[in-house]
């Protein structure tokens, strides 16, 4: 049975879209990462326009990161002071990016320019899960030490108005934090991210934040960010579908429930290794399909 | 100039042979069935059947065709080690349902005749009036325009809007009947239907008809408030997520809690 989608102006079968979504949900319930990065990649690879699967995967991550900082939160694991810092730039890197949006969708180039961020940071983050994965693996019964002190964090020690973090038990300067927000805020709007996936990292090798309370921190800043683009989305660009929205979160809900049903009975270097290998998977479909001559050599553009 | 005398040939052409009293023998227009089609969400593609009388010893034409819409092209070409978008056109007066049927081979139509009812295979009048500009002051070259229009006709065959469908409508009875195609991605509004009897090279008699494709329900409201009131229906959009979130993980925690009590 298809569905018809108002926004993508496309119909597509009931069972695909949840399916997409279920899987999707599966791993970031089985590896614990927010799986945005890999719903708006699966979206297009499925055929709906990247503006639409990008604005609508973010719609979707509204409420998987509100249900994620209700139960953080009860656990201690939400710094709210930390996230709101982080969250004044992701609200302005948000805005700027939406724009940016329509200033590419314009020039005809929204497509190449959001699949290249994708590469990249596919790379980037399944290189680094990897290696620290095989590491891990090779170390096994050795209990991993803290995170060595790394460039980025010396110099971010280094900037003015450092403030203190109780919760995080952190020190660190509120003009990186707003940095780190506002380049979160133009992936997000960029890409369809909740931003987790760059934020985590960042938050446990480069500030140094314990990481129950990393994630807690991430899920609740990902909650604004995610509501504000969705917005800018749908009044800037009017590319939200909430109807693949709903579909998309139904279908992730279930799947993440399963994943995190099986995570439990595999071990997390393993399972770090297993996924690294998914996010380079995708990454090299996805530029394969950027170095391949198109099928057509003139397609509609404009987002249709 | 040539192509001028060959226009006004087909007009007079046109006006002669569909001449005031050519209309069907019925005179009462086309049964068109549905007269409105709706797209709601489980909108899948649909058909509309469309019938007539048929005058006596005369092959049936059908041409089906929307308003003409604005859309956007994207040539891609290699940049370094890439193919991405190289040029982007903007297209109009081109229709984005342009449909055939017969009940004969459209090779029986001469030229000036496909030409002045538009009962032509290869699009060329669905194409006439189109207007590509490029923008930015970029010149669009006639090879690029064909290039252009070619793969336009391509994308609508390939999305069911543009069809040539020979020998498919049915005559019996002194009546023809053809199913028309509304496929997923059809533009709302009114889509006209035009049949033409065509004898020994001449319109005996030609008739119209319309129906209408609107959106319903759930899709319509969405689409009505999406165009119109972005912030509203971003608004929407976040609050139906945070309810959907909410169901599932009460849900999935009452699930939960069920599952412990029974261990």
């Amino acid at each position: 049975m298809d569905v018809f989608l108002p926004i993508a102006n496309m119909n597509l079968s009931i069972m695909l879209v949840l399916g997409l979504g279920g899987v999707v949900g599966f791993l970031s319930g089985l590896f614990g990462v927010g799986g945005g990065f890999l719903l708006s990649p699966a979206l297009m690879m499925a055929g709906v326009p990247p503006a639409v699967a990008t604005a609508s995967d973010t719609n979707q991550i509204v409420a998987a990161s509100v249900s994620g900082t209700v139960a953080h939160s009860r656990a201690g694991n939400v710094d709210f002071k930390l996230g709101a810092i982080i969250l004044v730039g992701g609200l302005v890197g948000g805005t700027l990016g939406t724009d940016v949006v329509r200033y590419l969708r314009a020039l005809g180039n929204f497509d190449f320019v959001v699949k290249m961020a994708y590469v990249v940071m596919l790379l980037a983050v399944g290189a680094l899960m990897l290696r620290e994965s095989l590491a891990a693996l090779r170390k096994k019964g050795q209990r991993p030490g803290g995170p060595k002190p790394s460039r980025a964090r010396e110099l971010a020690n280094r900037l003015p108005w450092r403030m203190h973090f109780p919760t995080s038990g952190i020190e660190c300067s509120a003009p990186a934090l707003v940095l780190l927000g506002f380049i979160i805020g133009v992936l997000a709007a960029l890409m369809g991210v909740g931003g987790g996936f760059i934020m985590l990292p960042v938050m446990i090798y480069v500030l140094g934040i314990p990481t129950l309370k990393a994630v807690g921190t991430s899920v609740f800043t990902v909650v604004f960010t995610a509501v504000n683009v969705t917005m800018a989305q749908a009044t800037v660009n009017g590319t939200v579908d909430v109807v693949l929205a709903v579909l998309l979160l139904v279908g992730s809900a279930v799947g993440a429930q399963f994943g995190a049903l099986i995570s439990r009975r595999i071990r997390g270097s393993q399972l770090r290794v297993l996924f690294s290998l998914i996010v380079l998977g995708v990454m090299a479909k996805m530029l394969v399909e950027l170095v391949s001559k198109p099928g057509a050599l003139v397609v509609l553009g404009g987002g249709h | 100039m040539r192509r001028f005398v060959a226009l006004l040939t087909a007009l007079l052409l046109l006006l002669f042979a569909a001449a005031p009293g050519a209309a069907f023998a019925s005179g009462g227009g086309l049964d068109v069935t549905p007269e409105t089609v709706g797209v709601s969400l489980t909108y899948a593609g649909s058909r509309v059947r469309v019938s007539g009388e048929v005058p006596a010893g005369t092959d049936i034409y059908l041409k089906v065709s929307s308003a003409p819409t604005r859309v956007t092209l994207k040539e891609m070409g290699r940049k370094a080690v890439f193919w991405l978008g190289v040029k982007q056109v903007e297209v109009k007066g081109v229709p984005k349902v342009y449909q055939l049927y017969s009940s004969a081979p459209f090779a029986r139509l001469k030229p000036e005749l496909a030409a002045a009812t538009g009962i032509d295979p290869s699009y060329a009048v669905a194409l006439r009036d189109a207007d590509i500009q490029a923008g930015h002051g970029v010149q669009v070259t006639p090879a690029e325009r064909r290039a252009f229009l070619g793969a336009l006709v391509g994308i609508y065959e390939k999305r069911g809007l543009y069809t040539v469908a020979e020998s498919s409508v049915r005559v019996e009875d002194g009546r023809f009947t053809a199913d028309v195609s509304v496929p997923p991605g059809v533009p709302q509004g009114e889509i006209g239907v035009t049949a033409y009897a065509v004898r020994d090279g001449r319109v005996v008699a030609r008739d119209a008809g319309v129906f209408r494709v609107q959106s319903t329900g759930l899709v319509r409201f969405i689409r009505q408030l999406a165009a119109t009131d972005g912030p509203d229906y971003g608004a929407l959009a976040v609050l139906v997520a945070l309810a959907a979130g909410t169901v599932v993980g009460v849900g999935f925690s009452y699930l939960e809690r069920l599952a412990s009590k029974t261990h």
